[in-house]
């Protein structure tokens, strides 16, 4: 029983050194690395790969916020939903506490009820549009629906409308131009 | 697109810290990256690959600005340029990889240890391929299991296992024979 405990103890106090040492030897390899100064000279900033890094953030970012697209649309009932022109269009942040976007023919609160039943995609597409990633939402459950998301300046948002695609995508186009 | 839906930010802070990592350590990213492969261009696919690897891992990230989180980082990059190369040059792993190692037996009976002998055991710790240094770093220092070293370094659980299992029986066969510990 004494032989087990001192080897017991032996054991912990040689995985204790091995630790130390092994966090030592890390400190010192940390040291002889050239400083960050000198690291920041030899390889400057690249305005293409900051960019690249940056869209690896966003996706990351928005694959998270793709996930609760339910619980977003339940929040967003008290919240800036807003209708373009006639018809059930909705163009809207995905925040709550965001304000109304800036656009002139925004004419009144949508039904958050609504916009809900419209969520339930089954598919992205990823296009190019003025430069900016927009994901159209191919279908929806509720026939000829198309949903159009993109993100600007970290804000996310949001067009649908029972139109025809080309036409909805003419509107996003109009949007991103100003 | 799997590996863009499995990685993902939680919330705001996640965000922040991701950032203030590129920030901070960008440029030693790329020399870490550019010391294995020497090719920049390969060296910032390195480095993009080992930022979704850190998003895909950033609950096991501390403060940003410590000696731990720049060392996992480098391992991270490191392990990343290695498997680029690897795959680049058709490198076959050598069959040592594979080979499963048993844990040396446990019963060191007395230890002691100096100044001196302590510099030993760290000097020899340096002294180890990278690739099992690494491994025992990642499961002595930051402390993680079998199965985040293979998800991390981007090899299988056995390897995993045998190189943490091979960077310790390296030590105690480099200590043989001489003062203090083992």
């Amino acid at each position: 029983m004494h032989n087990d405990a001192h080897a017991d103890i032996s054991e912990k106090m040689q995985d204790a050194i091995l630790k130390a040492a092994f966090e030592e030897a890390v400190k010192q390899e940390a040291a002889s690395c050239p400083g960050k100064a000198e690291l920041d000279q030899m390889y400057p900033r690249s305005e293409i790969f900051d960019r690249k890094i940056g869209k690896l953030i966003t996706k990351a970012e928005r694959s998270q916020k793709r996930r609760p697209t339910i619980q977003v649309f339940t929040s967003i009932a008290a919240s800036v939903a807003i209708l373009l022109g006639v018809g059930n269009l909705v163009y809207m942040t995905t925040a709550g506490q965001r304000g109304p976007v800036d656009n002139p023919s925004i004419v009144s609160i949508a039904n958050p009820l609504d916009a809900r039943v419209l969520l339930e995609p089954v598919a992205f597409t990823s296009i190019d549009i003025n430069g900016q990633e927009v994901f159209l939402i191919e279908s929806a459950e509720d026939g000829g629906l198309h949903v159009i998301k993109w993100e600007r300046e970290g804000e996310t948002f949001e067009i649908s409308a029972n139109i025809e695609i080309e036409a909805l995508f003419a509107i996003v186009e109009s949007i991103l131009d100003r | 697109m799997i590996p863009i839906l499995l990685m993902a930010i939680d919330n705001e802070e996640d965000r922040r810290k991701i950032v203030t990592i590129y920030e901070e350590y960008r440029s030693l990213m790329l020399y870490t990256a550019n010391k294995v492969l020497s090719d920049y261009a390969l060296a910032e696919d390195a480095v993009s690959e080992s930022i979704e690897k850190l998003i895909r891992n950033m609950h096991k990230v501390g403060e940003v600005s410590c000696y731990k989180t720049r060392a996992f980082i480098v391992i991270i990059v490191r392990n990343t340029a290695l498997n680029i190369l690897k795959k680049n040059s058709r490198m076959v792993c050598s069959d040592i990889e594979e080979e499963e190692v048993a844990d040396p037996a446990p019963g060191v009976a007395d230890t002691v240890v100096d100044m001196e002998s302590f510099d030993r055991i760290v000097a020899i710790i340096r002294a180890l391929p990278d690739t099992y240094r690494d491994a025992a770093v990642l499961s002595i220092v930051h402390e993680r299991s079998h199965d985040e070293i293979a998800e991390i370094l981007g090899i299988s659980y056995d390897t995993a296992k045998m190189r943490v299992s091979r960077a310790k029986k390296m030590i105690r066969n480099n200590l043989k024979g001489g003062d203090g510990y083992a």
